[in-house]
């Protein structure tokens, strides 16, 4: 049976329709065909503009260190007498030289690890190991500054905590950075370093709290930014090159965790480090 | 830092394109009793060694004409040379030199910045095990 001359035309019309659709469809197609090339090539050109930082970023520092190589050498080499005995006088300038090559080193090999850690050629190196050791460890190590200053330094770990699976050098060197951070900016009082474990989250919670000068609330993301001491005026009375924390913020979201910050201006402040029990290799 | 003076006043071959480091490491071992030779690429390391075979090489690993890995190899694939310890001293630091300075046979291997001290330690760690190896091979 024939359809209706109405129908027909509905039929046609229809057809047009449907046609219209698929060339429209193809277009479409066409267009996130080439979109979506587009998008690669460009996402090819960002990793080499990436690879291309890096390396360039890794001749950087091999050309500062290079010449800072032989200014610290040199001046060891006169510091111990080496070309001749200096005067008391000729000795400070020589240590003035060295304290801030040393500083200039410092700055650069931070650089250099920031760089390593956003190309991803900061390898982590996993182990188990027990957390009080750790934190005894470290506290060994920050006895130098204890000793020069007129605080107690001291630490509360619990008793039958587990294992932690991690990378050691990694936790160490954060923590040691809230040490020295925190014998930084206390006059007086305590440092105080504590670990806790919650089996329900099965995460650390390893901090360091003092009685220093504190950061106001709106300063609490602002520390750890690259090249950030809050006072840029306290870089030069308090030292360090204001890498610290934003390497430390970076290892920890490498080793999966986060550090967290509780402070008031004027009360001291709490960093903590939160790690999970287990890091899952990649 | 106790200057204890070798007693056999050991050669040490330092290999470095940049004269500031060569002159400053060389002021500093010969204060402390070594023999000190110089070279600035790797072909006059080799000439070097042929002519006053030393008892240490320090071989920067980035040399113009011929670098300090290839000399390493050469080194280390002559039976006259291959007992000479070589420690590679590199200043980059985010490439794989240290591997790369393994494979070609250093035997030990430190990052620029090296302060003097620290190279003066490693030379005279290298010297030890070879200096033993020679008495038992002369007795």
């Amino acid at each position: 049976m024939a359809p209706p001359a109405g129908r027909a035309a509905l039929h046609e019309r229809l057809k047009r329709a449907s046609a219209q659709l698929e060339a429209k469809i193809q277009i479409a197609t066409l267009e996130l065909a080439e979109q979506n090339e587009l998008l690669q090539r460009q996402s090819a050109e960002i990793e080499r503009a990436a690879a291309a930082k890096s390396q360039f970023m890794a001749n950087v520092s091999h050309e500062l260190r290079t010449p800072l190589n032989i200014v610290l050498g040199s001046t060891r080499i006169l510091l111990q007498g080496v070309s001749g005995a200096l005067s008391e006088a000729q000795k400070r300038n020589v240590g003035r030289i060295d304290s801030n090559a040393r500083h200039l080193l410092r700055t650069i090999n931070e650089i250099l690890d920031i760089t390593r850690i956003e190309t991803g050629r900061m390898p982590l190196r996993l182990s188990t190991f027990a957390v009080s050791d750790l934190v005894e460890e470290v506290l060994a190590e920050a006895e130098l500054l204890s000793a020069r200053s007129r605080l107690t330094l001291s630490s509360e770990v619990p008793k039958g905590l587990p294992r932690m699976h991690s990378d050691r050098e990694k936790v160490k060197r954060i923590v040691l950075h809230f040490l020295s951070n925190a014998f930084k900016f206390t006059r007086e009082g305590r440092v105080i370093v504590q670990v806790a474990y919650r089996a329900s989250s099965r995460r650390f919670a390893i901090s360091v709290a003092d009685t220093g000068i504190g950061i106001s609330a709106t300063d609490h993301q602002r520390v750890f930014e690259d090249f950030r001491q809050l006072d840029e005026s306290t870089t030069r009375l308090y030292g360090g090159t204001g890498l610290g924390l934003s390497i430390s913020r970076r290892l920890a979201t490498m080793l999966d965790g986060r550090i967290t910050l509780k402070s008031a201006l004027g009360e001291g402040s709490t960093f903590t480090l939160h790690l999970p029990r287990r890091l899952a290799q990649a | 830092m106790s200057r204890k003076l070798p007693r056999h006043r050991p050669l040490v071959l330092l290999v470095d394109d940049f004269g500031d480091a060569r002159e400053m490491y060389a002021e500093y071992l010969e204060f402390f009793g070594f023999r000190v030779e110089q070279a600035s690429t790797g072909q006059e390391a080799l000439d070097h060694v042929a002519k006053h075979p030393p008892d240490v090489v320090l071989m920067d690993l980035s040399l113009p004409v011929m670098d300090g890995l290839e000399a390493t190899r050469r080194l280390k694939a002559n039976a006259r040379t291959q007992h000479i310890p070589v420690i590679a001293v590199t200043g980059h630091a985010l490439s794989a030199t240290a591997d790369s300075a393994a494979e070609a046979g250093c035997d030990a291997f430190v990052t620029k910045p090296c302060l003097p001290h620290r190279l003066l330690g490693e030379i005279r760690r290298a010297l030890q095990p070879h200096l033993r190896g020679r008495r038992r091979r002369a007795s």
